[in-house]
C-alpha cells in the first residue's frame, strides 16, 4: 500500500503562534502609561498597516514605569496572516485605563524574519500515511506519530503547523486531518486532501526524528 | 493493517488508532496501555497510551484487544470502539511513546 494525505499550505505568512513577543523594538513619539504602580498587558488591539490582515497585539509597559515606547513589549496574541519581512505595522492609540498599558500616540513596528512563521514554501504538502499511529493535539501543532523509532529511540513523527487565527481550536484541525487519514487507509493508494474549516489554516509540515 | 476508531469523548472527538503490531492491551493508573512490537530501546517499547475509567477494566482490556484483533483481520475497516460497562469513559488522548517499560 502507498496511501498519502495532501494538507494544502497557507504561504502567506502569520506571525509566529500567540501568545508571542516581538523580537523587535516598538517606535513612535509618545508615551506610555501607567505613571506609577505595576503595569498590565493593554487589552488587544487590532494591527494595522504592512501586508498582511487579521493580526492582534497587547503592549506591556517595560518595567519601572518605563514611559518610553521602545522599553514596550509587543505581544502578539493573533497570528493573522499575509505579512512580510520589512512590513511596518501600527498600533492604535490606547486610552490610559487603572494599571493596563496606555499609549499616547500610535505605536510603529518593522517586521523583522523572526517576527513570521516559517511557511513551506509550496502550496500542497504530502503525508504518507500507512505507517502513522494515532494523532496528537499539541499547541499549535498537530502532530502524526509514526511507528518509525530514530536511532536515539525516538518516535518519529510529523507536525502540521496550524494558524488558528479564527479562534477556532487545534483540535478542529486535527479531527480534519484524522478523517481524511481514515479515508485514505480505507481506500488504497487515494492520495485525499485535507479540507480544514474556515478559520483554520496549516502554514508548514515538518518531519522530526529525535 | 487494522484501525479502530475512538468516540467523541477522547479531547479530539474521535481518533482514528492503527492496531497494527499491537501485542498486549493492559490496563495501568485508569489508561489503557496497548503495546507495539515495534523496536525500542533495550527494555523499552513502543505503546499506545489511552486515558479510560471503569469498574470493570478486566473485562473493558478484553473487549478492547478483541477489537483490535478484529480490526486486524480486515484491513478497511475502521469500526467505532465504545465501553461496554456502565460508567466507563474513554478520556484524554493518545498518546505515543517509546519509552514505556517492556
Amino acid at each position: 500500500m502507498s496511501n498519502y494525505i495532501k494538507i494544502p499550505i497557507d504561504v502567506s505568512r502569520p506571525f509566529k503562534p500567540a501568545a508571542f513577543a516581538l523580537t523587535g523594538t516598538a517606535t513612535g513619539g509618545g508615551t506610555v502609561g501607567p505613571a506609577s504602580g505595576t503595569a498590565t498587558a493593554s487589552d488587544a488591539q487590532i494591527i494595522s498597516g504592512g501586508s498582511g490582515s487579521g493580526a492582534q497585539a497587547t503592549i506591556l509597559q517595560g518595567s519601572g514605569n518605563n514611559a518610553a515606547i521602545a522599553g514596550a513589549t509587543i505581544t502578539i496574541t493573533n497570528s493573522g496572516k499575509g505579512y512580510k519581512v520589512g512590513d511596518v505595522i501600527t498600533i492604535p492609540i490606547i486610552a490610559a485605563s487603572g494599571q493596563k498599558t496606555s499609549t499616547t500616540l500610535l505605536v510603529s513596528y518593522t517586521i523583522l524574519a523572526g517576527d513570521l512563521a516559517d511557511t513551506a514554501s509550496t502550496p500542497e504538502e504530502m503525508i504518507p500515511v500507512d505507517n502513522i499511529l494515532a494523532l496528537d493535539a499539541s499547541g499549535n501543532d498537530v502532530k502524526l506519530m509514526t511507528n518509525i523509532v530514530s536511532e536515539e529511540k525516538a518516535i518519529c513523527f510529523w507536525t502540521v503547523k496550524i494558524n488558528t487565527s479564527g479562534g477556532i481550536g487545534v483540535n478542529d484541525a486535527l479531527i480534519a486531518i484524522d478523517e481524511k487519514w481514515r479515508k485514505s487507509v480505507q481506500a488504497e493508494n487515494s492520495q485525499p486532501s485535507v479540507e480544514f474549516p474556515a478559520g483554520i489554516s496549516a502554514y508548514n509540515v515538518t518531519f522530526t526524528t529525535t | 493493517m487494522g484501525y479502530i476508531k475512538f468516540p467523541s469523548s477522547l479531547t479530539s472527538q474521535g481518533q482514528t488508532f492503527n492496531c497494527s503490531d499491537v501485542y498486549s492491551v493492559s490496563i495501568s493508573s485508569d489508561k489503557f496501555h496497548c503495546k507495539y512490537s515495534i523496536s525500542a530501546a533495550a527494555g523499552k517499547v513502543v505503546s499506545a497510551i489511552i486515558g479510560f475509567t471503569s469498574a470493570n477494566t478486566a473485562a473493558e482490556a478484553a473487549r478492547l484487544e478483541k477489537a483490535i484483533l478484529k480490526a486486524n483481520q480486515n484491513p478497511a475497516s475502521c469500526d467505532l470502539f465504545e465501553t461496554d460497562t456502565e460508567g466507563s469513559t474513554l478520556s484524554g488522548d493518545i498518546l505515543i511513546l517509546s519509552n514505556q517499560d517492556s
